[in-house]
């Protein structure tokens, strides 16, 4: 049997009990040199547990004299990384006072002190032992291994041992077998998966993990329960003995909450409760809790605590969690957003705002919006990227969650004020009393209020690509979601038109794909029943039906520029030429059409390049001849946009639209 | 002022007074060198009616109302009680006498979970409050050798200090030590006094609390501080509450000064006392204090508001303060209005921007803790 064989055996599958055993005495047998002997038992890795003859003779023959003190250290550690695979550790609790014997020697003694370490017991510790330990300390010095064990001692016998102990706790035994304890827990989880399961799923911290400083300063309560409020009957199951989301789910009804709902931020399992407790005064208890803490932190005295950073980290967290807002964080930023400085904690700031729940508009705009806008256009233009998502985000959050939540949960009022037993809102975990507003118009009217800073935005920065980008992000969001409202809204004119001229390709593209979607969105709500919807949807509606025009008057303009050299051609339809007079018509229309428009200048070029003969001089001109291969090359340079939008738009085939 | 604007939306508080951003900024730290008082503070004798200001300092964007009511809700206390003074000793239970003349340190207590103020209760509280300081105490031991403990606690009802019929009544909490035995006492001798109240609060703001919360926003605690920290502790995982020291801004200290400036001076000697603390880039000196007589004071704030209306208005709290800072800059060409404001003292009270707060005056107690009270409510954000 090769010795290779073995390891890969080993680092494979391990060996089962009676292997390690035959493995075990070949090894100390003396038959082979140290090299053979250390990789066997550096190999010796079980399958499913050490059995305890194995130990014994590891044991035995440490005592022998035959090996080396390499081969002795080596089977000490050896039994260091399998402590946890023991069969059982009662043979190897019998030859303590073995293994005490091994301290005399140097090299063996860190590990026979961390073996020791975790075999004593309370019996073990007696006056010689204590003594032995004192005398080697002495001679070798204050060793962190040896204290490690004095310190145990101490703790069972502190009478014995009048030594001083640093009272913080200290790793005292190097680990430094690292490499063969992972693979050892490989070979372990390989066998057996659920032992490895039951192991990670375990999601609460012990205290005495934590250091104790720690502890003090942590923003977040523990899970202790409060002594003073528990009831008598022995029923109730403290919240903190919950070990995993099994013995959750089989306790739930004879829970005990912990004394102080805020531990909610730091335990899934207490947010699994949160999210399906009947009743509401759970969450009250971690609303006044963050009430106060949120306004200690960041409103009373801005910036003296460092905490603030997490703490919203951990609101943002939970809100995910709960797929909810929470409604205090919007009291909140309702506040705070009047003395942000638009720095502190940016991201996290505007990713609560994502989150925030429906409300009348004029009460989102002059909680929310009207600061933010002030910051807007007082940031750079990297701030107002991130307003333009993180408004985009919140449409989203609106449209999708929140304006169907609001509806259900609004019923479900209505619904109990008639029949008070009714059970809790399954809607939302919060409860809050409702009006009922015009959710619609609502959210119609934050769509106008992100255009309008949107485009006197780009404006400001010089169209912006970045910000361009953002916009049009938001645009497309506008148009997706116009699949759960019978409302459309176009971009404004700036907007449009600066897509039309702008020098980047990306955003022609990009415009020319949204208002191919428009189309689609305006066929939608045409067809739509207009007695269906309510009052204030059937409103926007008709708002919607009216801007069927300027859009067509649009799609003239893009279609007049981009392909039929008509740009400027004094006509009754268009919008934007009509004021431009006395430039030469066709070297301008020329230029602005997709052939020669600035911003595709370069694909034109390498479409030439690749299609003309080599030598000749390329001109776009050429281009006349091959529009609907250059149509096609756009969409491998990913601008089908621009194809898409003429081919859907134009009546007679391209080719023929000369 | 822009803040007098009334906001009619229900949910988010509408917050207008945007100007006012850059300005909250300003509490700066203090310093500690050595200090510098000047020596001859400045009397107030001519008073004189300021131009309107906006002291955007003194009433900053946060939810300052635009006004206040001077008088408690059911005139319990007269605003003129110099008329009342004979029978003051019936009209107001002895207890309050407790409360006078000691600094207590202030503490904010949100609504506190399952907190019931009856006997039996408070009992049991007592017993659990013990124990659980005498495991903190055999937590920390090797620390320190002369720690802080205490051997009993109780929790009792302080009554007469409500003033609402919806609001709970207040308690009291002891903390006892038994007298060591070489000492020769032979009396527990109290370490700590701690006073948890709502006293005249808005019956709206109360209403809001669900049936299961009890609303004592106010805690008064005079005692060391590591047995604060205990209680705390204890208040903080008994009754799922969160406790945070009180700090006062600037413009809440403005508030104060203007509406007890209006008390009486008869209560005794005491001057108006106004301390500012200087900006840390002054070297040499710590805080500047200024003292004026408490009836040219009175008699100033008579100038500015009109004695009928029972409500204090921002414009008036601006207008006093500035008039006091005016004349300082006639006299010393310093100007207050850049500094920060930490401590107020007037005739019937002491209030200090760390939250520190000494009432002098029995008559003026419930008024003094109802403003806190309020001020304290008024610091949620759910409101």
């Amino acid at each position: 049997m090769s010795l290779e064989y073995v390891e890969q055996i080993a680092a494979e599958s391990g060996f089962s009990p009676d292997i390690i055993v035959d493995l075990l005495t070949l090894a100390t047998s003396g038959k082979y040199n140290e090299t053979v002997s250390g990789r066997l038992i550096r190999s010796l890795i079980p399958s499913t547990v050490i059995p305890e003859d194995a130990i014994i003779n590891a044991v035995s023959s440490m005592c022998t004299n035959a090996l080396s003190t390499a081969l002795q250290s080596l089977l000490v550690r050896w039994l260091l990384v399998c402590y946890d695979v023991l069969e059982s550790n009662k043979a190897l609790h019998s030859l303590y006072t073995f293994l005490f014997y091994f301290l005399e020697n140097n090299t063996l003694c860190p590990f026979v002190c961390h073996l020791l370490y975790l075999l004593t017991r309370k019996q073990d510790v007696t006056a010689f032992r204590v003594r032995a330990l004192l005398q080697l300390q002495r001679k070798m010095g204050p060793q962190p291994h040896l204290m490690g064990l004095l310190s145990l001692c101490k703790l069972f016998c502190p009478q014995m041992v009048a030594i001083v102990i640093p009272k913080r706790r200290r790793n005292f035994f190097k680990r430094i077998d690292k490499a063969w304890l992972a693979k050892v827990k490989v070979v372990q989880d390989r066998q057996r998966p659920e032992a490895f399961l039951s192991n990670n799923n375990d999601s609460h911290y012990s205290p005495s993990d934590l250091p104790a400083k720690r502890l003090k300063t942590d923003l977040v309560p523990r899970l202790d329960s409060a002594y003073a409020n528990t009831s008598s009957s022995s029923n109730h199951l403290p919240f903190a003995q919950i070990r995993n989301f099994n013995e959750l789910l089989q306790n739930l009804d004879r829970l005990e909450l912990p004394g102080q709902m805020a531990a909610v931020f730091k335990d899934r399992h207490l947010q699994h409760v949160l999210m399906c407790h009947p009743d509401p005064v759970v969450a009250l208890r971690v609303q006044y809790w963050l009430d106060h803490v949120l306004y200690r932190d960041f409103l009373e005295s801005p910036g003296s605590r460092s905490q603030g950073h997490d703490l919203l980290a951990l609101l943002i967290e939970l809100a995910d969690y709960l797929q909810e807002g929470i409604p205090v964080c919007q009291y909140f930023l309702a506040n705070f957003l009047h003395v942000w400085n638009g720095s502190d904690h940016r991201a996290l700031v505007l990713k609560l705002l994502t989150r925030i729940g429906l409300q009348e508009y004029s009460e989102l705009h002059d909680s929310v919006l009207e600061p933010l806008r002030k910051l807007f256009f007082a940031s750079s233009v990297y701030f107002k990227c991130q307003v333009v998502v993180c408004l985009t985000e919140l449409l989203h959050n609106l449209v999708t969650v929140e304006i169907q939540r609001h509806t259900h949960s609004l019923a479900w009022q209505k619904e109990q004020l008639l029949r008070p037993s009714l059970l809790s809102n399954s809607h939302s975990v919060f409860p809050e009393q409702l009006d009922e507003i015009y959710v619609h118009s609502s959210v119609a009217e934050l769509i106008g209020f992100v255009g309008t800073i949107a485009s006197l935005g780009l404006q400001v920065e010089h169209n912006n690509v970045l910000l361009m980008h953002c916009t049009l992000t938001f645009f497309e969001e506008v148009c997706r979601l116009s699949q759960h409202q019978a409302m459309v809204f176009l971009p404004n004119d700036y907007i449009v038109y600066s897509c039309l001229f702008s020098d980047c390709a990306m955003t022609l593209t990009r415009m020319c794909n949204l208002l191919q979607r428009y189309k689609t969105c305006f066929e939608r709500i045409t067809k739509q029943d207009a007695f269906s919807l309510s009052t204030d949807e059937a409103d926007l509606r008709k708002h919607s039906l009216l801007q069927i025009q300027r859009y067509n008057s649009i799609v003239l303009d893009f279609i007049d520029t981009l392909w039929r050299y008509r740009a400027i051609i004094s006509k009754e339809s268009g919008s934007v030429y009509k004021l431009v007079t006395g430039i030469t018509e066709e070297k301008v229309n020329h230029v602005l059409s997709i052939f020669q428009h600035h911003s595709m200048l370069g694909y034109v070029h390498s479409f030439l390049q690749k299609t003309q003969p080599e030598g000749t001089v390329i001109h776009p001109v050429a281009l006349k001849k091959a529009k609907e291969l250059y149509l096609e090359s756009l969409k491998e340079d990913h601008l089908g946009g621009i194809s898409e939008f003429l081919a859907s738009s134009l009546k007679k085939k391209p080719n023929s639209a000369d | 002022m822009s803040l007098s604007e009334s906001f009619p939306h229900r949910r988010l508080r509408s917050l207008n007074n945007s100007q006012n951003i850059q300005r909250t900024s300003i509490t700066s730290t203090r310093l500690s060198i050595q200090k510098q008082t000047p020596q001859n503070a400045p009397q107030i004798s001519r008073s004189k009616r300021s131009t309107p200001w906006t002291g955007k300092r003194l009433a900053p964007f946060q939810k300052t109302p635009a006004s206040r009511n001077l008088r408690t809700p059911r005139n319990i206390v007269s605003s003129k009680p110099r008329k009342k003074r004979g029978r003051l000793s019936h009209d107001l239970p002895l207890r309050h006498f407790e409360l006078l003349n000691k600094t207590w340190r202030l503490y904010r207590v949100s609504p506190m979970f399952k907190f019931k103020t009856e006997c039996m209760k408070l009992r049991h509280y007592s017993v659990h409050l013990a124990s659980h300081i005498k495991a903190e105490v055999a937590k920390g031991l090797a620390v320190d050798a002369q720690v802080e403990t205490a051997d009993a606690a109780q929790f009792s009802l302080f009554s007469g200090l409500k003033i609402q019929p919806d609001e709970s009544e207040a308690v009291e909490i002891t903390l006892k030590q038994k007298p060591s035995r070489g000492s020769g006492e032979k009396e527990p001798r109290v370490v700590l006094t701690a006073i948890l109240c709502c006293v005249g609060a808005p019956s709206e703001d109360l209403r809001k609390v669900h049936s299961d919360f009890t609303q004592l926003p106010l805690m008064l605690v005079k005692g060391p501080v590591t047995l604060t920290s205990y209680l705390t502790q204890f208040l903080e995982l008994q009754f799922d509450c969160h406790v945070s020291p009180v700090v006062f801004s600037t413009c809440d200290l403005s508030w104060m000064l203007a509406m007890w400036a209006g008390f009486s001076s008869k209560t005794g000697n005491r001057k108006v006392q106004l301390s500012y603390s200087v900006p840390a880039s002054i070297q040499g000196l710590d805080n500047i204090s200024m003292e004026i007589n408490s009836d040219d004071c009175l008699r100033m704030w008579k100038y500015i508001h009109d004695e009928n209306d029972e409500s204090f208005h921002a414009s008036e709290v601006v207008c006093l303060i500035k008039s006091l800072e005016e004349h300082f800059v006639h006299h010393f060409g310093i100007n207050l209005a850049a500094m920060n404001l930490y401590t107020v003292g007037t005739a019937s009270a002491f209030v200090g921007a760390e939250g520190k707060l000494k009432v002098f005056s029995v008559s003026h107690l419930p008024q003094v803790l109802s403003h806190i009270t309020k001020l304290m409510l008024e610091k949620n954000l759910t409101q």
